[in-house]
């Protein structure tokens, strides 16, 4: 076996990488679960944390968060139709009539396990699949790899937004704000105003705390703080049944395909995700019709398949450095700050590493499943939790996450600068997510947009004559093709809110 | 939303414009002939920028001709405006009057924003939390939050 893999595993069972993993399920439990809260929400809360932690401990910790949010959302869903996270939604649809028929446990059971089952599947997939493409990705010259960061916008901007011009706008946005700084390849200042503290441009973490956090912070002021009904915490067992696994092997299954698929996809996420699986597994189940009525099924395949998108984001993260989400755009800042880069040479050089966080994803997965088991009681009172006391603590949490990157007061000013911005974006109804992922690939972009440039003297038939280049724009033209017409002929099923991290709320039961 | 539409693409019209008269103060400094200079990316990037707003613009306009009504407002207006300006004046107290003693009237005035009447409720996690955060990153992870008046 590969000795990478084997010092990967070793370094991911460490007992500070476990620690630090099961922290980061229990707080992606609760991030997760409480309405008003996002997967982001909870980043930004750990976000200096990553600061001072060794780079195995902040990936684990992040991992934990990622994996757990994405089932701690299905909780509330479950219990009070109300989705904890966007991926949640499709949860809801027949997650809560089971709840109604008295069958509560049993729905968190099978959203536990199938969530389950989901991560496993995309860590098999990302296990094998992402050396594979680190190695076809060493290959890449100049022109691909622009090629390549370039149809990843195309993708997200057409995924995240109803509007396709407007994603792209959010992703113009940001990739003007990118230029803020000396340039990538001659180091010229560009846009700093003279001031010093821009010549390092704008760190693209403080950006974000800004962007999710403040617009977050804002909306939920109109948001009253509602008792959860006793009921809520009152079911019967979680622990699912065999019978109940049996039933809904090809529902988990679908989704976890799906989910791991679409995770692959930079900017689908897990509301998509999680929607298309439970179309799939509704046509393709024998009960279909009873679909929206309480069935196991409908439970299983959103669940399975918006933790299977974790594992599918992962891949083009940590083999093409281009993240599929905000959170995996974070992770990449985590792995940034402690002077890894993310991408097809993470394999070559630091394989042990790759390794330890692909190990990681794995136990993350194992906890989430472990500890929703175990603590489901404990863990749902959270949802009355007092948000008068909680808000305010991730609004000092903000400040103190962007000062403490750089001990710099102006990094909070520019967070607080980002935050109005959001609320901006989020009032003119644009989505964020292009413009946050722009602040991330921006200078990859220019970067290899220049230096193929230069390399060919100017001349840009160099994108059309390599077979990668053109196939990456010529799949880019399909994916802003397909948007408009998708935008012009159908009303998305699924749309997503400007500020969210994983598209919608409450597509439907929110 | 057809309205906002215009005026967002007024706005960014205008930003890009602005961006476009910063380019042009840009160096011209190029190694070789026919090759990209530090002004390239950003041109590019504004003129598609200016190309979008036109088209979302006249997006808009159309939208009005065809509109029946306005988009839902999800802002709360003054508390929002409170939110804001109190961020803002913690943000401007910060470096004179340190971590604890902004982050408890900051705190206070937050927690009242959101639906807490409890005033010695408000007075004890106003104080506690920030001191807490405080101690937590100065002893927990060595990083010394802006101290100003209070030396700890």
């Amino acid at each position: 076996m590969n000795t990478d893999i084997i010092a990967g595993f070793l370094q991911s069972i460490g007992p500070p990488n476990l620690g630090a993993t099961a922290i980061g399920a229990v707080l992606g439990l609760i991030f997760g679960m409480i309405p008003g809260m996002t997967i982001s929400t909870g980043i930004i809360v750990l976000l200096p944390l990553t600061f001072v932690l060794d780079p195995n401990m902040s990936i684990a910790l992040l991992l934990g968060l990622y994996v757990s949010g994405m089932t701690g959302g299905s909780f509330s869903a479950i219990l009070l139709n109300i989705p904890g996270t966007p991926s949640a939604s499709a949860t809801a649809l027949d997650g809560y009539p089971l709840t109604l028929k008295g069958e509560a446990g049993r729905a968190l059971g099978i959203s536990i396990s199938s969530s389950f089952v989901g991560g496993i599947v995309s860590f098999v997939c990302l296990f094998f699949i992402a050396p594979l493409l680190a190695n076809v990705a060493l290959s890449f010259r100049a022109a691909d790899l622009f090629s390549l960061v370039f149809f990843g916008m195309t993708v997200i901007c057409g995924f995240t937004s109803r509007s396709m011009v407007k994603g792209l706008l959010s992703a113009c946005i940001g990739l003007l704000i990118v230029t803020v700084g000396q340039d990538p390849v001659m180091g010229t200042a560009r846009f700093t105003f003279g001031n010093a503290n821009l010549l390092a441009g704008i760190h693209f973490l403080t950006a974000m705390i800004g962007l999710f956090a403040i617009p977050q912070l804002v909306a939920n002021l109109r948001n009253e703080t509602k008792e959860s009904p006793r009921s809520a915490y009152s079911f019967g067992s979680v622990m699912p049944r065999i019978a109940d696994l049996a039933r809904i092997r090809i529902s988990a299954a679908i989704g976890s395909l799906c989910g791991t698929f679409l995770g692959i996809l930079p900017g689908a996420g897990g509301p998509i995700a999680a929607f298309i699986s439970y179309d799939y597994a509704k046509k393709l189940s024998p009960s279909g019709d009873k679909f929206g009525q309480g069935t196991i099924e409908g439970v299983s395949a959103p669940e399975s398949a918006n933790n299977a998108v974790a594992g599918g984001a992962l891949i083009p993260m940590m083999t093409l450095g281009i993240p599929g989400d905000a959170v995996t755009a974070i992770l990449i800042g985590a792995l940034l700050v402690h002077g890894l880069a993310p991408g097809p040479l993470l394999f070559l050089e630091r394989a042990d590493f790759a390794y330890a966080v692909i190990f990681s994803y794995f136990w993350a997965n194992i906890f989430n499943l472990a500890i929703a088991l175990l603590a489901i009681r404990l863990l749902v009172r959270l949802l009355a939790a007092p948000k008068h006391l909680l808000l305010p603590s991730i609004a000092l949490l903000c400040v103190v996450g962007s000062y403490s990157l750089r001990n710099s007061f102006f990094d909070v000013y520019i967070m607080f600068a980002f935050g109005l911005i959001g609320l901006s974006l989020r009032w003119l109804d644009m989505p964020v997510v292009p413009l946050l992922l722009a602040l991330v690939l921006g200078p990859q972009l220019e970067e290899h947009l220049r230096v193929a440039l230069t390399s060919s003297k100017g001349d840009v038939s160099v994108f059309f004559t390599s077979t990668y280049s053109a196939f990456f724009l010529a799949m880019s033209v399909v994916s802003v093709g397909w948007s408009i017409w998708f935008e012009r002929y159908y009303r998305r099923p699924v749309q997503m809110k400007p500020d969210s991290t994983d598209p919608p709320k409450g597509a439907k039961g929110g | 939303m057809a309205r906002r539409n215009i005026v967002a693409s007024l706005v960014i019209a205008a930003f890009g414009i602005w961006y476009f008269v910063l380019i042009q103060e840009l160096p011209e400094r190029t190694s070789m002939p026919n090759t990209p200079g530090p002004a390239f990316f950003p041109t590019v990037i504004v003129t598609v920028l200016l190309a979008l707003s036109a088209i979302l613009a006249a997006s808009g306009v159309i939208a009005i001709r065809n509109s029946t009504g306005t988009g839902e407002s999800w802002l709360p207006k003054w508390q929002a405006t409170i939110a804001v300006g109190a961020f803002l004046a913690f943000l401007a107290a910060l470096p004179f009057a340190g971590f604890i003693l902004s982050s408890v009237v900051f705190f206070a005035i937050l927690m009242r924003l959101y639906g807490c009447r409890n005033w010695v409720l408000i007075a004890c996690a106003a104080i506690a939390v920030p001191v807490a955060l405080f101690t937590l990153f100065r002893y927990g992870f060595q990083i010394v939050l802006p101290r100003g008046l209070v030396s700890l």
